[in-house]
């Protein structure tokens, strides 16, 4: 009798705890129903748009009402789809017609062409000359056809899960820093703080419904307690976006958040389900910390070793190397012919460098080498996908250095110094039976990464509180607004690289041949790699960090100021110059900076100068056995 | 009838020496790269399994091998399997395995290559 009594009360507790588990939570029900309003929102208008008149200015005005009210109820749920499903997010709110996008993991691959939809593109197009309706019309359904990827159970699964949703949240926080207050995907630009009021308030009762129904693993109190006060800061700043203060708003509250938020991550054991999170780190705990993301591997054919003692060494070789012309063609240029550790690891003296014949320049500007690896795509086209593969590049290219492969290993092996180095090292690398070219480029690109680690005192302002001049902050906000430099140059980084940072951007923005703006440079850029109508003239988007020190400017190094360079962006780029661009991304109307703006942005962008310590030159060079070589100049000649 | 042992000596050599070349056959690893590859693209392919193979041995087989008989043994795993592993790789599950989020991406991938091509003998596992 006791057994049965006993099989009967587990038998009633499994199906108990069944029928609960299959119960929604709060949390779940919040989800679904948001989504079906949102749906419902877009078909009234689509109705809207049936029904309404697009040829007359009133009715484009009153469907372009229509869509901003369907904007404030996808703000709402923004939080969830962005992070759920970034490709079918890019049907309701893309920000462009076209992009092409390499995908997360399959950057050897041709970009990806993505044409984007939804509410921002459909507002886009209202501006422009002869509306048809059912071109309005097909960027609203396939934005109602794309929130149908929201209600398939492989993503309605994760809202039962809590992982997802302290993930969502650092995305939501990121977004906040870097594009939420920009003008990135908002065309009309006085929506953007009633938007952001609206959203941050329904992600308040996203919060709320969170809570109820996750109780072991909850939003803290301090969070929430920050997030209210957040609200009152927002609430209590103009609804004019180029008023907002930025400054305060990330540095005294997002970025805070964000690190709870990361903290939240760390204790609860969050883990991420997410392709899309996989360059993020968990342990950094501000947004300004260099670690944040990780997009390149420094450490390439070392990648398996840990040891600091053999990591100093495998720099030292690194640094040696750098150095050394014996990696060129003619033992004549070093990697420092070009990236001067002097001149912030570039050429700051000429617009582009010279050509391994000593007579005709490269076509581009030597980039710093410093943050490149916050980037994922390299070189100004994107051309590579790896630190390392960009480093053998150079150096084979005969234009560049001028080398060989069988070669340069040939004369680095011939020097006792490195020989014996790298059979050390050879030990590390099991699965490499001899010494390779990988062994050379990846002490280099270990090496030069190290000058990527450092914090200027704008970062400082945001991580540990220091004081940032007046102006500065004034400047940085004008970056964030006015100047509308962030819809492009994202925070922290100040690159092409957005949250959640996994891939690099590519801008046309019509930069001129000459400064006096006679003709659009000829380089196609991008277009070289991967043609497209899009593509053409088209750059991979630089950092802003270092800029005092980085100059000349541009892929072709046609400003050697950074007045010269705002001056550009304030004229609209080269349509605003009145070139003929097809395909400029970046508006031609003026910003109408004012001179104490641009002193201002000037100033801002000087804050971003990074303390960092230059290492002197090595003060001689690994004896080789063959005597010609050991004629050899530290640095090379030219 | 007297014998000479001189004579059998290269007989017994022989025999060991097919002996040991069978032995070595035995834990030789071949791979299924497909023929009408061009020749380029499988010696590079071949490349790859190897360097996998060391990486494998070094990072993976002290787990997944004892199971099957020695270190250097590789369990049959499945191509589902396999493609779970790419996946947990590239994603740098925390779930997955600490080495492997260690590795660089062209690591991992030759690791991938490796267990992908490898030719499996159902007898010895």
């Amino acid at each position: 009798m006791k057994k049965v009594r006993i099989i009967s009360v587990i038998v009633a507790v499994v199906i108990c705890s069944f029928t609960l588990s299959k119960q929604e939570t709060v949390y779940h029900k919040h989800y679904t129903s948001a989504i079906e309003k949102f749906e419902a929102r877009q078909q009234a208008l689509a109705d809207k748009i049936k029904a309404g008149d697009c040829a007359s200015a009133q009715g484009r005005a009153l469907i372009k009402e229509e869509i901003a009210q369907t904007r404030l109820q996808l703000k709402g749920i923004d939080f969830w789809l962005r992070y759920l499903e970034p490709v079918a997010y890019n049907k309701i709110n893309g920000p462009l017609p076209v992009e092409w996008e390499n995908e997360v993991f399959e950057k050897f691959e041709k970009p990806y062409r993505r044409e984007g939809a939804g509410l921002s593109l459909a507002e886009l197009y209202l501006d422009q000359a002869n509306v048809n309706k059912d071109t309005l019309l097909h960027l609203i359904d396939l934005s109602i056809n794309a929130v149908k990827a929201y209600q398939a159970d492989s993503i309605t699964g994760q809202v039962d899960t809590f992982d997802h949703f302290f993930l969502a949240n650092r995305l939501f926080l990121l977004n906040l820093a870097a594009i939420y207050t920009t003008s990135f995907e908002c065309p009309d630009v006085k929506n953007i703080i009633p938007e952001l009021r609206s959203m941050l308030k329904d992600v308040r009762s996203i919060y709320a419904d969170y809570n109820q129904s996750f109780p072991v693993m909850p939003l803290t109190k301090d969070y929430l307690d920050l997030y209210d006060k957040a609200i009152v800061f927002v609430n209590s700043q103009s609804a004019d976006h180029t008023q907002f203060d930025h400054y305060t708003f990330i540095k005294d509250y997002v970025n805070p958040l964000f690190a709870i938020n990361q903290k939240l991550i760390t204790s609860y054991n969050v883990i991420s389900k997410s392709y899309n999170d996989y360059t993020l780190t968990n342990t950094a705990t501000s947004i300004f910390d260099k670690t944040l993301y990780t997009p390149q591997n420094t450490k390439g054919i070392y990648s398996l070793v840990d040891d600091k003692e053999t990591l100093d060494e495998i720099k030292h070789v690194g640094k040696l190397l750098f150095y050394d012309p014996i990696l060129s063609g003619n033992n004549q240029r070093s990697c420092v012919s070009c990236h001067k550790p002097t001149q912030y690891m570039t050429d700051t003296v000429l617009a582009t460098s010279m050509q391994f014949n000593k007579q005709e320049y490269l076509p581009r500007n030597t980039p710093s080498l410093i943050n490149v690896v916050y980037n994922h795509l390299l070189m100004l086209d994107g051309k590579h996908i790896s630190l390392q593969a960009q480093g053998k590049d150079v150096m084979t290219n005969p234009k560049e250095m001028g080398g060989e492969e069988k070669a340069i290993l040939e004369k680095v092996l011939s020097c006792k110094e490195y020989k014996t180095a790298f059979k050390k090292f050879l030990k590390f690398t099991p699965e490499e039976n001899k010494i390779t070219f990988d062994h050379i480029v990846s002490a280099i690109t270990y090496y030069y990464s190290d000058y990527s680690t450092y914090y200027s005192p704008f970062d400082e302002a945001m991580n540990n509180n220091k004081d940032l001049s007046a102006e500065s902050i004034k400047g940085f906000n004008l970056f964030m607004g006015k100047g509308r430099c962030a819809t492009c140059h994202y925070v922290p980084e100040f690159n092409g690289v957005k949250p959640p940072y996994i891939s690099s951007e590519f801008e046309v923005i019509g930069v001129p041949a000459d400064s006096a703006y006679h003709k659009l440079s000829d380089d196609k850029g991008r277009y070289v790699v991967n043609p497209a109508f899009e593509t053409m003239n088209a750059f991979r988007t630089s950092t802003v960090r270092n800029a005092e020190y980085t100059k000349p400017y541009m892929h072709n190094g046609v400003f050697n100021s950074l007045e010269q360079v705002i001056d550009f962006y304030d004229a609209g780029g080269g349509m605003g110059k009145k070139l003929n661009i097809a395909n400029q991304t970046l508006s031609q109307d003026s910003l109408k900076l004012s001179s104490t703006e641009k002193k201002e942005l000037i100033s801002f962008i000087h804050s971003l100068n990074e303390k960092i310590i230059f290492q002197k030159a090595p003060e001689k060079l690994p004896v080789s056995s063959n005597k010609e070589l050991n004629e050899r100049k530290i640095g090379g000649e030219y | 009838m007297k014998f000479s042992t001189n004579r059998y000596i290269p007989i017994l050599l022989l025999l060991s020496a097919v002996f040991f070349l069978q032995c070595a056959t035995r834990n030789k690893i071949t791979y299924n790269i497909p023929k009408d590859l061009p020749e380029a693209k499988r010696k590079e392919l071949l490349e790859q399994c190897r360097k996998g193979k060391e990486l494998y041995k070094i990072n993976c087989s002290e787990c997944h091998g004892i199971f099957t008989g020695g270190k250097d043994k590789v369990p049959n795993f499945t191509s589902t399997q396999i493609d779970n592993y790419s996946a947990k790789f590239l994603r740098h599950d925390p779930k997955s395995h600490a080495v492997t989020r260690q590795m660089s991406p062209e690591q991992l991938n030759e690791v991938l290559m490796f267990l992908r091509y490898r030719k499996i003998n159902k007898k010895t596992t």
